[in-house]
């Protein structure tokens, strides 16, 4: 009853709205060429989806790659299409959204620009998790060199994507700990995360420095990241995370707006900020572990498409959210496209294409004040 | 009514910042918080928002313990604008909007974007509408802070220095607006200030901090040039002018009297 009370008090005092006409009209056209750029964005996505569909030593028209996709087509076309470019072409686009995503929501809940999977030392904690699996678990039954070239070594890839999974957890896990302590702030978070990548280079440096030839080689080829290795049932909890996840970030959009504005403005806004924080890292680095314990690292995908999208389209989160998980898909479409079409019969390592294709977008991007 | 009773709270133990503080802000009124640099007045604010907890007393908001208050009530309830806050590239509109973030169920309708229409009219912003906050000047930026507690259209206004960055002409009218908000609306305003004839100008109540504790809290008749040089330890002249109080400082500097201020040196004030 205290709380009705204090509710019949809210309705007292109203605003008068009338004023001159113009604002309000050039902020909703202001809002329909954000409302055009992500529907273009989306547009961009499916042509290049397209068009990375059609990779590969067998040509198929747009028709074909299609009808492929359902099994309409003949045996040959379908098998392609379901087996092996159709599960491709999703997981870079599930995964690259999945990153963006995350990404985003560290750079706003930490306010902090350089905050992403790999500077929170969630990538590092996956490749120590990693060479565990691969060095400690999978060396114990050591069964053959040979395998470690395949790219798992003798190591289970499951046990590999679950160990990586736990790994990256592990620092968010630190963080959350320390912070039920101590109030950390943003900085602290960041350094702390900064401190952990170190700790965990370290770690996987010292569990390399034992290890055989082999399985250090295991290691490295699992850190350079491959979509193809990722199995339809782990491309599956991939999407399942990422949609949650998207789902949590979006109905945050607008305490993302008010906690990059400062703490005290979001709390007169009657945002939780300690606990929005907390909850939107661990669900980021859920998503982003999820995917990097999968698709190996893919570096620079989550850190730099939400960063497009903020120069392009700004830093309302109802927008931004939606335009870099269309970006950090488009990314990673694109990068893994270039890994195919480089060196043809090789396949390179999508984390290093997807840093080499990104810095220039970035810097370019740093350099040219982008017009509204 | 929002009220401070018998509130304390200490960064450190060693170093006692609000040591007793009672302060009420009733509705259509307009308080300002006065006092030197580092006495505990952005503190103070922290307490009536809830941002803090204090280590004693209680801060009650018509009667419920603040903290106790649901956030989403309480952002409906009590607007504040922050000293320090960010710029990003979030248009001048956008955050502004964000001010009926309490108030909104779901994307904003007609009424929202019509009440921050108006709030930008009323501060001359209207121009600057679409441009990225990280685009301001300080002076413009405080004003869509400004802006954006307006819209949040709430029975309590809380203001951590409005006037930080403005220009002669905008700190006069920014005042002038809460003061209006408070004469037609019955508004609770508060607003820490550091120019005296500001607050003289546009306020009805003053509480001088000094020392933890409320030195002296009132109508204008509280301020004196003894009140002033006791919180501040500076010389004035109050002279009237035009029906309003004007301080005149001396340029004197008042050395601390040991007496007086013993305690104040305890604080490392």
């Amino acid at each position: 009853m205290e709380e009705q009370r204090l509710q019949a008090k809210v309705a007292a005092p109203r605003s008068g709205g009338e004023s001159a006409p113009g604002i309000a009209q050039r902020y909703e056209r202001y809002i329909r060429r954000k409302r055009l750029a992500i529907i273009a964005l989306a547009l961009l996505l499916v042509v290049v989806a397209f068009a990375s569909l059609g990779i590969g030593s067998l040509s198929l028209s747009v028709k074909d790659m299609t009808l492929g996709l359902f099994g309409l087509a003949d045996a040959q076309v379908n098998a392609v299409m379901q087996g092996i470019r159709g599960p491709r072409v999703l997981t870079a686009v599930v995964a690259g959204a999945a990153l963006a995503l995350a990404g985003c929501a560290f750079q706003a809940t930490l306010r902090n620009p350089l905050a992403s999977a790999s500077t929170l030392g969630i990538a590092q904690g996956a490749a120590f998790g990693a060479s565990i699996a691969i060095i400690v678990i999978g060396g114990a039954g050591a069964s053959g060199a040979a395998a470690a070239f395949e790219g798992t070594s003798t190591a289970d890839p499951v046990t590999t994507a679950l160990a990586a999974f736990a790994g990256a957890m592990l620092s968010t896990a630190v963080i959350f700990a320390l912070s039920r302590f101590r109030e950390m702030t943003p900085e602290a978070i960041v350094l702390l995360g900064v401190a952990l990548s170190a700790l965990f280079t370290g770690g996987t440096a010292l569990v390399q420095y034992f290890a055989e030839d082999s399985q250090v080689a295991a290691v490295v080829f699992w850190t350079f990241g491959d979509l193809g290795r990722v199995t339809r049932p782990q491309l599956a909890i991939m999407a399942a995370v990422g949609v949650g996840a998207a789902v949590f970030f979006f109905a945050n959009r607008w305490s993302y707006n008010a906690i990059e504005g400062g703490e005290g403005l979001a709390h007169g806004l009657g945002v939780n900020v300690r606990r929005c924080r907390l909850a939107s890292m661990i669900v980021a680095s859920a998503c982003a572990s999820c995917v990097i314990a999968f698709c190996g690292i893919v570096n620079f995908v989550g850190l730099v498409a939400p960063h497009i999208m903020r120069r392009i389209l700004g830093a309302d989160h109802r927008y931004l959210l939606p335009a870099s998980a269309l970006a950090g898909a488009i990314l990673l479409l694109v990068a893994d496209a270039l890994c195919h079409l480089i060196i043809p019969p090789l396949i390179l390592p999508i984390g290093a294409i997807t840093s080499i294709l990104g810095a220039p977008v970035f810097i370019w991007l740093l350099f040219r004040g982008v017009s509204r | 009514m929002l009220e401070a009773r018998h509130v304390a709270f200490s960064y450190a133990a060693s170093r006692p910042l609000l040591r007793d503080v009672t302060l009420a802000l009733e509705p259509g009124t307009f308080t300002a918080i006065l006092g030197p640099n580092g006495c505990g007045k952005s503190t103070l604010m922290s307490l009536f928002t809830a941002a803090r907890a204090p280590q004693a007393g209680e801060v009650l908001l018509d009667g419920s313990p603040v903290g106790e208050v649901p956030r989403a009530l309480r952002a409906q309830l009590m607007a504040f604008v922050s000293q320090h806050s960010h710029g990003n590239r979030l248009t001048v509109f956008d955050a502004v909007l964000m001010g009926r973030r309490p108030r909104m169920e779901g994307a904003p309708n007609a009424e929202d974007l019509a009440a921050v229409e108006a709030a930008l009219a009323s501060l001359k912003m209207d121009s600057l509408a679409l441009r990225h906050l990280d685009e301001l000047s300080g002076g413009e930026y405080q004003t869509v802070m400004l802006a954006r507690a307006f819209v949040q259209d709430t029975p309590y206004l809380l203001l951590d220095e409005p006037t930080n960055n403005l220009d002669l002409a905008h700190q006069h009218r920014v005042l002038d607006l809460v003061r209006t908000r408070v004469d037609e609306r019955g508004v609770g305003a508060a607003a820490v200030l550091h120019d005296v004839n500001l607050a003289l100008r546009h306020c009805d109540r003053f509480a001088f901090l000094r020392d933890g504790v409320v030195d002296a809290c009132g109508g204008v008749s509280i301020v004196t040039a003894d009140e002033i040089r006791r919180v501040f330890h500076i010389g004035v002249d109050i002279i009237e002018h035009g029906g309003v109080k004007v301080m005149i400082p001396t340029g004197e500097d008042e050395p601390e009297e040991a007496g007086l201020d013993g305690e104040g040196k305890r604080d490392g004030a």
